[in-house]
């Protein structure tokens, strides 16, 4: 499979998954439960693999794993205390701004203009959807 | 006290997607960062469940989350195998795109209202993805 194919693939899963992210936080109020279950089902379906982990990738996927669960504890965090559901929307879309110039501007990441042309859409659409 | 959490949840969901391309790029595999780092969080939403004592649940509320997890797990799956090959900040913002899509579905799904912008927004989603795609397969 090709490296796009993946790419693709992630967003229609992702797609998915953010409905089935509405339709819960619509009809339940425990957030907390979501992402415990939501998290937990994908590994009990791969325990097998636990053993081939490395420390390396322990290492690297703990930090990550910490990140993740912080982000979206704190973003729900924001919504219960603050009930201001436009820092939630900025939360949302500036991250991935602020990560795409990361790459482009310190991890020099090369581009054709019509790549960042693309990118510029994307970026810009996922802004507008919070206007 | 909202703030504090818009901040701190701005700062760790940059840091986290700049960091998924960091690692992706040395030597791992992307089952495995997306294993342990889903084991990682579901051990310390686990432990919030206790310390606040948020036991209520219902089946469907369950089963939903099953659901959504098994397919979430399998996105972030994907995203390293594609991070692996792929610039990151190409795969980031194409796949983040995914609001975009549900937020426009919702409209028919859930009757939400239409905005000038939502359309707007989902016209630039779909130039992006087409522009995008054609130049990655040149």
């Amino acid at each position: 499979m090709k490296p796009i194919a993946h790419m693709f693939l992630s967003l229609i899963l992702f797609f998915v998954s953010a409905l089935g992210f509405i339709l819960y936080s619509r009809n339940f109020t425990n957030i907390l439960l979501f992402i415990f279950l939501e998290t937990l089902v994908g590994v009990l379906f791969n325990y097998r693999h636990l053993s081939k982990i490395t420390k390396l990738e322990w290492k690297y996927g703990a930090v990550l794993g910490v990140l993740f669960f912080a982000a979206f504890s704190s973003l729900m965090s924001s919504i219960q205390y603050g009930k201001n559901i436009f820092s939630t929307l900025i939360i949302i879309s500036f991250p991935t701004v602020i990560a795409t110039l990361i790459f482009l501007v310190f991890l020099k990441e090369k581009l054709t203009k019509r790549m960042l042309l693309g990118i510029v859409l994307a970026l810009l659409s996922l802004i507008l959807l919070q206007i | 006290m909202w703030l504090q959490f818009v901040v701190i949840s701005f700062v760790f969901y940059t840091a986290f997607r700049v960091l998924m391309k960091v690692f992706s790029n040395k030597k791992v595999d992307p089952k495995s960062l997306t294993i342990v780092s889903f084991l990682i969080a579901s051990v310390l939403s686990l432990i919030f469940i206790i310390s606040t004592a948020q036991f209520t649940w219902s089946p469907s509320a369950v089963l939903l989350s099953l659901i959504t997890g098994t397919i979430v797990f399998y996105a972030f799956y994907e995203r390293y195998k594609a991070l692996k090959k792929l610039p990151g900040s190409l795969v980031i913002p194409v796949t983040e795109l995914h609001m975009v899509i549900a937020a426009i579905l919702s409209i028919f799904l859930f009757n939400e209202v239409i905005t000038l912008t939502k359309i707007i927004s989902a016209i630039f989603a779909g130039i992006s993805l087409i522009i995008v795609n054609r130049e990655v397969k040149k």
